[in-house]
């Protein structure tokens, strides 16, 4: 009998329930506990496409709106045409004066807090208080929601909207059998290998060699992964604007998934498949937002699954010298 | 016997496991912690979750994998400390024997 039992590496897949109050990193007392106004920005709606899905943004003043047709003018579709799938609505409200606490420098634009309930989920961020209702279980009603952002500037907006959207997103691609997850997306022959991993496991670092080699680097931070539509497995799309590659610029199309490697730094180069256990639990370590909300845990570990079945995740580990493409076998052409 | 042979454990009340395959993924969600099992391992706790005292599960992971009883026992031992210090489990108190009249 094997000697090792288990493979008993306890990892953290989400953060733990805050203990100080909901929101209490962002929001000021006393709106700690929520902010319950209703008061729009104004009468303009902007609705964005992504991953066949439609979603509305109502309630936002003209220069809101145009910000948003700006920073996502890729995403944009055509207001009123009521094509279907009806559209996820979020309503965005004014938040009160005071209801945020001052940016500090050291705290990461894009962190977090969110509590999960039985139908919706709040979030507290940068500029952000928001609530997603999205059902007790995946496809029992279509997503909707509200944001309260404060000021007009177009930073705090832009950041406060940012933070909402991926939480939205990665609900929506969860309601859908598919997942949002930490990765670097490298295109090859074809198809996508998808580098998974936390925050300083090195999928920038990653993405910058292999764009050096030559390779097509479709986002370095945050990817969704969708059903293929003709049953072939799933498919890759970068999420808008994440990562330093996103930045640079946003890509639509969707592009086949080939393979999944779990990302590790590590002194001596080691490529190995992940058993089941291991291949699900790393997944579900590095799918953010769903992946803390035990209402909808059992359908993401579904989803989780099907994944690992259809492109069984490997772990690599590599050292800031090793070139990914010699240890991976592979070229550019 | 001796006494941690005739221990039994349960589950934490917030641990959740979920069969992957032969293995176990479990889940500790006050934590947001997870570890994976492989097949021995996610035997011995389906069975030590399921009431079987440690002594028992070592004896049933000695029927049903090419191991000795010794080494079953040894084994299973090392893996209920490893799950207990992991908050994975907890063990069940004996019940008092009946007072003699």
């Amino acid at each position: 009998m094997d000697s090792h039992l288990h493979q008993a590496k306890v990892v953290p897949f989400a953060a733990p329930e805050p203990t100080r109050g909901f929101g209490v990193p962002f929001l000021a007392l006393p709106f700690a506990r929520g902010i319950a106004c209703r008061e729009p920005w104004g009468r303009v709606r902007v609705t964005l496409a992504f991953a066949g899905r439609r979603f509305r943004f109502t309630g936002l003043a003209p220069e809101q709106a145009m910000w948003l047709r700006e920073r996502y003018r890729a995403l944009l579709a055509k207001e009123g045409d009521g094509a279907p799938p009806r559209p996820a609505v979020v309503r965005v409200w004014r938040a009160p004066a005071g209801a945020f606490v001052p940016y500090r420098r050291h705290r990461s634009p894009a962190s977090l807090t969110l509590g999960y309930g039985r139908s919706a989920v709040r979030m507290a961020g940068l500029f952000l208080y928001g609530h997603l209702q999205r059902g007790a279980v995946p496809g029992a009603a279509p997503l909707r929601g509200a944001m309260w952002l404060p000021a007009a500037d177009r930073r705090s907006f832009e950041w406060g909207f940012e933070n909402f959207l991926r939480v939205l997103l990665a609900y929506q691609a969860a309601s859908d059998g598919g997942v949002l997850l930490h990765s670097a997306a490298i295109r090859r022959r074809g198809g996508v290998s998808l580098f998974f991993g936390h925050s300083g496991d090195g999928k920038t670092t990653l993405s910058e060699r292999f764009a050096a080699l030559g390779f097509d680097v479709i986002g370095d931070d945050l990817n969704v992964l969708t059903l293929d539509p003709t049953g072939a497995g799933y498919q890759v799309r970068q999420l808008p604007y994440a990562g330093a590659f996103g930045r640079a610029g946003l890509r639509l199309d969707a592009h086949p998934l080939r393979a999944t490697l779990r990302l590790r730094q590590g002194r001596q180069v080691a490529l190995r498949r992940l058993s089941p256990a291991e291949a699900v639990g790393s997944l579900l370590a590095c799918a953010p937002f769903v992946n803390g909300d035990h209402h909808w845990r059992e359908s993401l570990l579904d989803s989780l699954s099907r994944l690992a079945a259809s492109a069984p995740p490997e772990l690599i580990a590599l050292s800031l010298s090793d070139d990914p493409a010699r240890v991976l076998g592979v070229a550019a052409s | 016997m001796t006494d941690r042979a005739e221990s039994a454990y349960r589950l934490r009340s917030d641990v959740r496991v979920r069969a992957v395959e032969s293995e176990a993924l479990v889940l500790r969600q006050h934590d947001a912690e997870v570890l994976g099992l492989n097949v021995t391992g996610a035997r011995l706790l389906d069975l030590l979750a399921g009431g079987a005292s440690v002594g028992a599960a070592a004896a049933a992971l000695a029927g049903e994998f090419e191991v000795t009883p010794e080494d079953a026992a040894r084994d299973a031992a090392a893996f209920v400390a490893e799950m207990v210090e992991a908050e994975v489990l907890e063990r069940v108190a004996a019940p008092r024997p009946a007072e003699e009249p």
